[in-house]
């Protein structure tokens, strides 16, 4: 890396989603339509998608899996564990701590915005997400 | 895609559907003052889910409702006000909303008034304001959500967000300086840095500095903290809020200042950070923003956007297809993986058996390796139906809504109890029991239980009770519901049939027979169409809804003390026991369910013949109606009507759903097997008497009788009315 540069301008778009291997996303909702919305449009942006329904499976899908997820995408609301718990836990955990973890979430309240930021939350998206935007979040964090 | 779409859609549909049943328990139990903080988180779930859903399809009214009844909800969840019963009782009403908007956006249901939404969304308000509340936030407290924007994502600014003033001198300087918490939080700069990169749309201009200054030497550098901080550079046209919403999210785990350079874009404020000052100068170390890989264009719309729902639903015919798919149980598929796998085995050593030289030794190891594939055969048919069977709870929760609206019309106290909900039976059967329940439970609300002051004034609790059960019971599921009422007025049914000719003036009839005629088609005890029942549809219908299904209906009632209606129903449509018969050279099958014994025709067996053509049997006293089956069906005889010799057939002593005995006379019985029920409707056409057929396994078609329309001719024949009843005139 250069010591010292300047970037002026943009840079050409990004690779695209065909890259191999595929990036893994891990999302927790207890939700069927919310993770099948999740899945398509995760995996129509050529992602590899794993899915947990509460905090608690989500820490055992993390467990299990083979490709370490590259962001979490994770419901506040569950039954078991909900997605607070999740993340405290998932940043207790030397191996899983440095994954960046967006809540989604219908939440708008600045109250659970605050404490996701203290579990250690990377970003919050608000419910119905825009495909566009979600896969744009992703991309940034992943990037 | 639309297809994606649909399906998702009816993911969501099948979602409401299960969360509806949690809530309606979970609201049952807090009306019974169970108030366990797990089951306040569940019923809140329910709804928040239904309503996170709903959003993801536009399905606005659904959505307006539940958010408010879910705030209401989290009032209870939150404990600022207490599950009063008035307040529990608020909630089920809306619970009933809820339903009826999820059915009015399946295409299931009708369309729900307004007015009806409002009054409850008042009432849901008014708990709001009880905890504290001035309503729910945002989307309920706008009337109308239509600008309900679909998803703001805080912690990276989006490029549609960007509000560029057309002025665009001078430039605006952005310094941050992550602390160590921003790492925590996994996140990075150059998330931020590809933010601010996005807020300059026009390519204009982009300058990123990096100060790092504070970086300790590598020995004592601590991956955990933060030592970097940066200065970017944007063109003046960018505004001070377009900037802040980049730090929405990460605003709290970073040190941010905006100053500005020039032109006459808005004045930002603030200095530099500490430790910022440096990176101003010249000498300050900067990086190139690549590690930052750029953001990528929006891609091309993906798979999934919000459906317009309302072509979603013209698309749809208007009733959807109950649910194509099911969910089973893993251990239910492994159970059956098993067995599977313990057939392949059965099979070779059926194999084995069978390459062995002629002789007894081989003979008998077939034998005994069949002897194995048959009851692998029967496990595994039981295992497969294991899968279609379904619990009939979700029926059963739906009836208490059903009582509870049907006692406040009919303006009476009623609890329901249910028995036994976990009692599987096939699915096929669970969805179709919905029909004939309301309508005898609203019945028995209606008719069965008497009205409060009745109840006192025959010092009965001023509740009433009706217990909806679910057991099985030799091979069937029984379900019984009863209720505490008055029982059937016996003198007030008679008089009605015989006002209405259901019955002749004059006839005499057992109890058991009385009560056998409120299913008599047109038959109403109720002295004015009320609300409820009234609807034009009688017991009769019920029945038939239940004979349909290969049920029976029975009554028991006691006068003062309460009514009984058992419905005994097959566990499945699928397979029945049959007994497999001879008749004129053709095999049939009548079912086990409905034979009662058999018996042989000997020379001292006494038949009557009766000067209407019909004939009787005397049986142990009673005499039955005889009914030749080849006859009956019309087969042909060689020998001819008249020479057709009853001595030496076998009887079979049939049954039908309400207790009506009659006497079949067929060449011979065979034996007792299982048998896979086709339908003979749906392969070729409707044959009065027999109600389907089932293939054999020399390949060839053997039918099943219809034992109650056998029943009901041969029965009609001899008497208009049930049989009972002839028994006694011809004893």
């Amino acid at each position: 890396m250069p010591d010292s540069a300047t970037v002026q301008g943009g840079v050409s778009a990004s690779p695209t989603a065909a890259d191999a291997p595929k990036t893994c996303v891990l999302t927790v909702d207890d939700s069927r339509t919310m993770q099948m919305m999740l899945r398509n449009t995760l995996e129509a942006a050529g992602y590899e998608v794993i899915q947990g329904e509460d905090g608690v499976d989500g820490l055992h899908v993390l467990e299990a899996t083979k490709s370490i997820p590259s962001a979490i995408i994770t419901d506040i609301n569950m039954p078991r564990m909900d997605g607070f718990g999740f993340i405290e836990a998932v940043r207790k955990d030397d191996r899983f701590r440095r994954i960046p973890m967006i809540c989604l979430t219908t939440e708008v309240d600045p109250e659970k915005k605050k404490r996701a930021r203290e579990a250690g939350a990377t970003g919050w998206i608000v419910k119905p997400f825009n495909p566009q935007s979600l896969i744009g979040a992703i991309r940034r964090v992943t990037a | 895609m639309a297809s994606v779409n649909d399906e998702i859609l009816q993911i969501f549909f099948q979602e409401c559907q299960e969360q509806l049943p949690v809530l309606e328990s979970g609201l049952s139990s807090l009306d019974s003052g169970d108030y366990d903080p797990e089951t306040v988180n569940a019923v809140f779930r329910a709804v928040h889910s239904i309503k996170g859903g709903a959003a993801s399809f536009g399905l606005e009214r659904l959505v307006r409702f539940a958010h408010t009844f879910e705030s209401a909800l989290d009032c209870l969840r939150s404990k600022t006000v207490e599950p009063t019963s008035e307040i529990v009782r608020t909630f089920i009403q809306s619970m009933d909303v809820l339903s009826d908007l999820v059915s009015e956006a399946d295409g299931s249901g009708e369309h729900v008034p307004d007015d009806r939404i409002a009054n409850h969304e008042k009432s849901l308000l008014s708990v709001i304001e009880m905890g504290g509340g001035s309503g729910p936030s945002e989307i309920g407290a706008s009337p109308a959500p239509a600008d309900f924007t679909p998803m703001a994502f805080e912690g990276f600014d989006l490029e549609d967000d960007l509000e560029l003033t057309p002025d665009s001198s001078g430039l605006v300087i952005v310094g941050f300086r992550p602390l160590d918490d921003l790492y925590r939080r996994a996140d990075d700069p150059r998330n931020i840095l590809s933010a601010l990169k996005a807020l300059n749309a026009e390519d204009e201009v982009f300058l990123v500095e990096c100060d790092k200054s504070a970086l300790p030497p590598l020995a004592d550098l601590d991956v955990e903290k933060s030592y970097l901080s940066w200065s970017v550079t944007l063109p003046g046209s960018v505004t001070d809020e377009a900037i802040t919403e980049v730090f929405d999210w990460t605003g709290d785990a970073c040190e941010m200042t905006i100053s500005r350079i020039g032109g006459d874009g808005p004045e930002g404020g603030g200095a530099p950070p500490a430790g910022e000052e440096s990176a101003a100068t010249e000498e300050a170390p900067t990086v190139q923003n690549e590690p930052a890989k750029p953001a990528p264009p929006p891609p091309a719309p993906a798979s999934v956007t919000p459906i317009p729902v309302r072509e979603a639903q013209k698309a749809r015919a208007p009733r959807r297809p109950q649910d194509a798919t099911i969910r089973v149980d893993l251990p239910r598929i492994d159970g059956l993986m098993d067995l599977v796998g313990e057939m392949v085995i059965a099979m070779s050593s059926m194999e084995a058996a069978c390459s062995m030289p002629h002789g007894q030794a081989r003979e008998d190891e077939v034998k005994q390796c069949l002897g194995g594939i048959k009851s692998l055969t029967r496990d595994i048919q039981d295992s497969v139906m294991g899968l279609r069977a379904q619990p009939v709870k979700s029926v059963f929760q739906r009836m208490q809504r059903v009582v509870r609206e049907a006692s406040q019309i009919a303006k009476k106290s009623i609890i329901l109890e249910l028995e036994g909900e976990n009692t599987e039976v096939d699915r096929t059967i669970v969805e179709q029991l919905t029909d004939p329940l309301t309508h005898m439970l609203r019945n028995a609300v209606d008719h069965g239980v008497e009205s409060t002051e009745k109840r006192l004034a025959n010092g009965k609790p001023k509740e009433g009770k009706i217990i909806l059960s679910a057991g099985h019971r030799s091979g069937r599921i029984v379900i019984s519901i009863k209720d505490d009422g008055g029982g059937i007025n016996k003198q007030r049914v008679l008089q009605i049939a015989k006002e209405k000719g259901i019955v002749s003036l004059d006839a005499a009839l057992s109890d058991d027979e009385i009560n056998e005629l409120i299913f008599a088609p047109g038959f109403s005890t109720a002295a004015t169409i009320s609300d409820l029942s009234g609807r034009g549809v009688g017991m009769d219908v019920v029945k038939q809804a239940i004979q349909a299904l290969g049920g029976r209906v029975s009554i028991k009632s006691e006068e003062g003390v309460g009514t009984t209606f058992d419905l005994s129903l097959p566990l499945t449509l699928a397979v029945m026991d049959g007994m497999f018969v001879e008749c004129r050279g053709n095999r049939m099958v009548v079912p086990l369910a409905s034979t009662v014994e058999t018996m042989k025709i000997y020379p001292e067996t006494r038949i009557n013949r009766l000067p209407n053509g019909g004939m009787a049997v005397a049986l142990r006293g009673d005499f039955l109606p005889l009914v030749v089956l080849g006859d009956e069906l019309g087969l042909h005889d060689p020998a001819g009507l008249a020479g057709y010799d009853l001595l030496g057939k076998d009887i079979l002593v049939v049954e039908n759903e309400s207790g009506a005995k009659a006497a079949i006379v067929v060449d011979s019985i065979h034996q007792q097997a299982q048998v896979v029920i086709k339908s003979l409707d749906k392969n070729y056409k409707d044959v009065a008497g027999v109600s389907a057929a089932t293939i054999l396994g020399d390949g060839s078609v053997a039918l099943i009788i219809d034992v109650p329309s056998i029943v009901s001719t041969v029965t009609r024949r001899l008497d208009t009315r049930s049989n009972p009843a002839s028994k006694k005139r011809a004893a």
